[in-house]
C-alpha cells in the first residue's frame, strides 16, 4: 500500500501529464492554456533572462522585498498586540469584538483609499499585506496565550521560577504551537495580501509582470508566473512546518 | 459579584469608546495637520455629509454585490461540504487530499485573477468563481475538522436507541457538525466578499468594487469614504451575526463550571 | 423461560494492518430467563463488551450457526422497545443537556412532550440528578454522567436491559447505593438484566447468577447460581465466602488465559 502522500505526489504528476497530453492532442488555443512544458520553458527563459519580462528580478526582488517588510511589521504588532490582549483581561474583552470587525471587513474595499493616502508603491502594499495578514498572528497569539493550562503556572510558582524561567520554560513551549500556527497562516495571508495589492494597481513586482503576461498574451510566462508566485507560499508554508516539526513536540 | 462585574463592564466600554474616538481624531487630525494631502482625504465630517447621497448612489451597487456574493458563497461552500464530505469518509482519501485542501487555503489565488479573466471574461461568471474558490478552501477545511467532530460510539448509541437514519443525522451527526460548520462558514464569508470585492476593483464595471473603483479615480473623496463605511459596516454586520450565531451554537463547547 | 439466548455465538476480529484475526468469543452460549439478573465477570478483555454488543445487536457474530433470540425471535438489528443498553462509556451528546440527554431514547417513541419529561425526572429523581437537569454534559462529573447514562436507559422502561460497567465511575458508597436501588427497581419492575462488573462484591451483592468468563479466546468458564437469601448483606459470613469462591473462579479464569498465549490469535494468509 503506498502512503497517501506518495499517492498525492503521483496524482499531480498524472494531472500534469494528462494536462500536457489533452492540450497537446486537443490543440486549444495557445492563448488560452499553455502546455506544462511550455510553462516550463517560460519559466526557464525568465530565470535566465532570456525573455522579454520587464525587469524580471528586480520585480521579483521588489514582491519579495514588500512580503518581507509587511510580515515583519505583522509579527512585530501581532505578536505585541495579541499578548497584550491575552494578559489584559479587560483591554482584551473590550478589543475583542472590534478586533474581530476588523477582521470581519473584507480589507480590499479599503485599498482605493489606502492608495490614495499611502500611494502606491511599497508603503501602500506593504500595509496592505500588514492588514491581511495581521489578524490571524494576534488571534492566534491570544488564544495561545490564554490556553495555557493554569496548573502549570502556578506549578512554575511554587517552584519559584523567575518570570524568565517562567516565560522560557513554561508559557512559550505550551503556546508555541498554536502561535506558530498563526505566524505560519499569517505568511500566506501577508502573501496574498501583497499579491492583491500588486494586481490591483499594476505598476511594480511580480504583479506588472503577470499584468505584462496577461496584457500580451503570453500565456506560458502568465502560467510560470502563476507558479512562482504559488511557489513562494508553498516555500513558505514548508519552511513554517519544518520549523512547527522541529518546535514542537 | 455584580458590583465588579458591572465596574469591569464599564471598563470594557469606556476602552471601545475611546478606541473610536482616537480613530476618528487621528482619521480627522491627519487632515487638519496637513499630514496628507485634502484631495485624497475626507473629514470624518466630510464623510458624514456624504452619507445619505452616497448610499443612494451606492445601493444598487451594493446590491449588485451582495448577490454575486450569495451565489459565489453558495457554490463555494456548495462544493466544499461535497467535496468535502467525500473525501473524508475513508482516512486514505482524506489524508491524500486534505493538504492540498489545507494549502489552499492561504496560497495566493489571487494570480488566477487574469487567468480566469482570460477564460470567463470580464462578466459575471469570473466575480462568481472567483468569489466560489475563494471560499471553498477555508469552508472545506472546515467541513473535515467537523467531521472529526462525529464519535463513533455516538453514533452506536443512537443505533441502541433505535434512531433511524435520518434521526441520526439529524440528532447525532448535524449538531456534532453544527459548531465547526458554521465558523467555517464565517471564514468562507469573509474570503467570499474579499474574492467579489477583488474583481470588482480589478476588473468589473459593476458593483460596489467597481463604484469605489471609479470614486477613488476622480477623487470624489467624501463620496469615496461614505462608500466605503457604508459597505463596511454592512459586510461588518453580516459576517459578525455569523460569528456571533456561531458561537451560539457552540455554547455547549464551552459553557463554564 | 429464556427470555434472551445465545447459542453457540463466536466473534472473529480482523486487524487488517497486521493481517491476523483474533477470536475473541469463542461458542459462548448464554441465557437469562424472565426476571432473572444474570452477571458476567471476566478478566479485562476477555470480551464481555464485545457479548453484549451482540447481544443488543448492534455488532454481528461471525456466521458459523450461532445466534441471538430475544423471546425466540432472532435478533438482528437493535431492539430498543424490548432491550435497553447501557454502554461502558457513559456517552452522552454534550449539545444536549441532562435531561435531553436523558429523553434522547424516547423521543422516537409515541409520547407527549410532557409524558417524555415527566419519565426522565422520574429517572432523574432516583438517582438523584434533578437539580442538574438543564447542566451540560460537561459541567458534570464523570460518575454523574455515568449515572445520567443509567436513567437514559431506565427510562427506556424496556423488559431486558444490558449493562456494563454501569457503575465503573462512582465511588464505593454511590456504587452501594445504587446498586441496591437498581436491585430493588428491577425486582419491583420485573426486569431481565445482564450486568458486566469487575467488583466481586457487586456480583455476588446483584446477581441471581454470575457467569465467569475466560480469556483469549472468551468463553464461559462457568455459570454460578447466587443463592444467598435476599435481602443480601455486604459483611455477612455467607456473603464473604460466596465473594471468595468467586475470586477462585476469576483466577482460574485468569490463569488459564496466561497459560495459553498461543491462542490468542493466528496468522491469516496475506491478502
Ligand atoms: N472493533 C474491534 N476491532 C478489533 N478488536 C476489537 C474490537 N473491539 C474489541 N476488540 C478486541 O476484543 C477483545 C475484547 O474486547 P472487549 O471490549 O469486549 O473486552 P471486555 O471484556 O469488555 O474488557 P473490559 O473489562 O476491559 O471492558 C479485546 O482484546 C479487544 O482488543
Ligand atoms: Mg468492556
Amino acid at each position: 500500500m503506498i502512503s497517501p502522500a506518495a499517492a498525492r505526489a503521483a496524482l499531480i504528476v498524472a494531472l500534469l501529464a494528462i494536462w500536457e497530453l489533452s492540450i497537446y492532442l486537443s490543440g486549444a488555443s495557445n492563448i488560452l492554456i499553455a502546455r506544462p512544458s511550455q510553462i516550463a520553458v517560460a519559466a526557464w527563459n525568465m530565470i535566465v533572462g532570456a525573455s522579454s519580462a520587464p525587469d524580471f528580478y528586480l520585480n521579483i526582488g521588489l514582491t519579495i522585498f514588500e512580503l518581507v517588510v509587511a510580515y515583519a511589521v505583522a509579527v512585530v504588532i501581532g505578536l505585541s498586540i495579541g499578548t497584550v490582549v491575552a494578559n489584559w483581561k479587560v483591554l482584551g474583552d473590550a478589543l475583542e469584538p472590534l478586533l474581530l470587525a476588523l477582521y470581519a471587513l473584507p480589507k480590499v474595499i479599503l485599498y482605493p483609499i489606502i492608495v490614495l493616502t499611502a500611494g502606491a508603491g511599497l508603503a501602500g502594499k506593504a500595509f496592505f499585506g500588514v492588514l491581511v495578514g495581521i489578524f490571524v498572528i494576534i488571534f492566534n497569539t491570544s488564544a495561545g496565550l490564554r490556553q495555557i493550562d493554569p496548573n502549570y503556572l502556578r506549578l512554575s510558582d511554587s517552584l519559584g521560577f523567575g518570570p524568565r524561567r517562567r516565560f522560557f520554560s513554561v508559557i512559550l513551549p505550551a503556546a508555541a504551537p498554536t502561535v506558530l500556527a498563526g505566524l505560519r497562516l499569517g505568511f500566506g495571508y501577508t502573501l496574498i495580501g501583497v499579491l492583491t495589492a500588486e494586481l490591483l494597481t499594476v505598476n511594480s513586482g511580480l504583479g506588472r509582470l503577470i499584468d505584462w503576461a496577461s496584457f500580451n498574451f503570453y500565456t506560458p510566462d502568465l502560467f510560470a508566473l502563476i507558479f512562482l508566485a504559488i511557489g513562494l507560499g508553498i516555500l513558505g508554508n514548508m519552511a513554517f512546518s519544518s520549523l512547527e516539526r522541529r518546535w514542537v513536540r | 459579584m455584580s458590583a465588579a462585574s458591572s465596574s469591569a463592564t464599564r471598563t470594557v466600554i469606556a476602552i471601545r469608546l475611546a478606541c473610536g474616538v482616537l480613530a476618528l481624531l487621528a482619521w480627522d487630525l491627519s487632515l487638519r495637520l496637513g499630514l496628507i494631502d485634502p484631495l485624497f482625504l475626507a473629514t470624518p465630517l466630510q464623510t458624514f455629509q456624504a452619507l445619505p447621497k452616497t448610499a443612494v448612489a451606492s445601493l444598487p451597487h451594493i446590491a449588485v454585490s451582495f448577490l454575486s456574493f450569495f451565489q459565489a458563497l453558495a457554490l463555494g461552500v456548495g462544493a466544499a461540504v461535497v467535496v468535502g464530505y467525500l473525501v473524508n469518509t475513508s482516512t486514505y482519501a482524506s489524508r491524500m487530499f486534505m493538504p492540498i485542501f489545507q494549502a489552499g487555503v492561504t496560497l495566493p489565488k489571487v494570480t488566477l485573477l487574469p487567468v480566469l479573466v482570460l477564460w470567463l471574461g470580464i462578466e459575471k461568471t469570473t466575480i462568481i468563481t472567483y468569489g466560489a474558490l475563494s471560499a471553498f478552501f477555508p469552508m472545506i477545511v472546515n467541513v473535515a475538522a467537523a467531521m472529526q467532530e462525529v464519535k463513533p460510539n455516538q453514533i452506536t448509541l443512537a443505533r441502541s436507541l433505535g434512531l433511524s437514519r435520518a434521526a441520526i443525522m439529524r440528532k447525532a451527526v448535524i449538531p456534532a457538525m453544527l459548531p465547526v460548520l458554521a465558523s467555517g462558514l464565517f471564514y468562507a464569508c469573509n474570503a467570499a466578499m474579499m474574492g467579489v470585492f477583488i474583481v470588482e476593483l480589478a476588473v468589473a464595471r459593476v458593483g460596489v468594487g467597481a463604484y469605489v473603483h471609479d470614486l477613488a479615480v476622480t477623487f470624489r473623496t467624501p463620496e469615496l469614504y461614505a462608500a466605503v463605511v457604508l459597505t463596511s459596516l454592512m459586510t461588518i454586520a453580516i459576517n459578525l451575526a455569523i460569528w456571533y450565531a456561531a458561537r451560539h451554537l457552540s455554547k455547549w463547547r464551552t459553557v463554564d463550571i | 423461560m429464556a427470555v434472551i439466548q445465545a447459542t453457540k455465538i463466536s466473534k472473529t476480529f480482523y486487524n487488517p494492518s497486521e493481517s491476523r484475526a483474533v477470536k475473541t468469543l469463542d461458542d459462548v452460549s448464554f441465557s437469562a430467563d424472565k426476571d432473572e439478573f444474570v452477571v458476567l465477570l471476566g478478566p479485562s478483555g476477555c470480551g464481555k463488551s464485545t457479548f453484549l454488543n451482540i447481544l443488543a445487536g448492534l455488532t454481528s457474530h461471525d456466521r458459523d450457526g450461532g445466534k441471538v433470540t430475544v423471546h425466540g425471535r432472532t435478533v438482528l438489528a437493535p431492539q430498543p422497545d424490548l432491550i435497553a443498553y447501557m454502554f461502558q462509556d457513559s456517552i452522552l451528546y454534550p449539545w444536549r443537556t441532562v435531561i435531553k440527554n436523558v429523553e434522547l431514547g424516547l423521543e422516537t417513541r409515541a409520547m407527549s412532550r410532557a409524558e417524555r419529561r415527566e419519565r426522565a425526572f422520574k429517572y432523574l429523581d432516583l438517582v438523584g440528578l434533578r437539580a442538574y437537569a438543564d447542566h451540560y454534559p460537561r459541567q458534570i462529573s464523570g460518575g454523574m454522567a455515568q449515572r445520567v447514562a443509567l436513567c437514559r436507559s431506565l427510562a427506556l422502561e424496556t423488559e431486558i436491559i444490558l449493562m456494563d460497567e454501569p457503575f465503573g465511575a462512582l465511588d464505593e458508597q454511590t456504587r452501594a447505593t445504587l446498586g441496591s436501588e437498581l436491585a430493588s427497581i428491577c425486582r419491583e419492575l420485573k426486569r431481565t438484566v445482564v450486568f458486566v462488573t469487575h467488583s466481586l462484591a457487586e456480583a455476588a451483592f446483584l446477581g441471581d447468577r454470575i457467569a465467569v468468563f475466560s480469556a483469549q479466546p472468551g468463553r464461559i468458564k462457568i455459570d454460578i447460581k447466587n443463592n444467598l437469601p435476599r435481602p443480601r448483606v455486604m459483611g455477612s459470613p455467607e456473603f464473604r465466602n460466596f465473594v471468595d469462591e468467586l475470586w477462585l473462579h476469576l483466577q482460574d479464569a485468569k490463569q488459564q488465559a496466561g497459560a495459553a498465549p498461543d491462542r490468542q490469535g493466528s496468522p491469516l494468509g496475506a491478502t
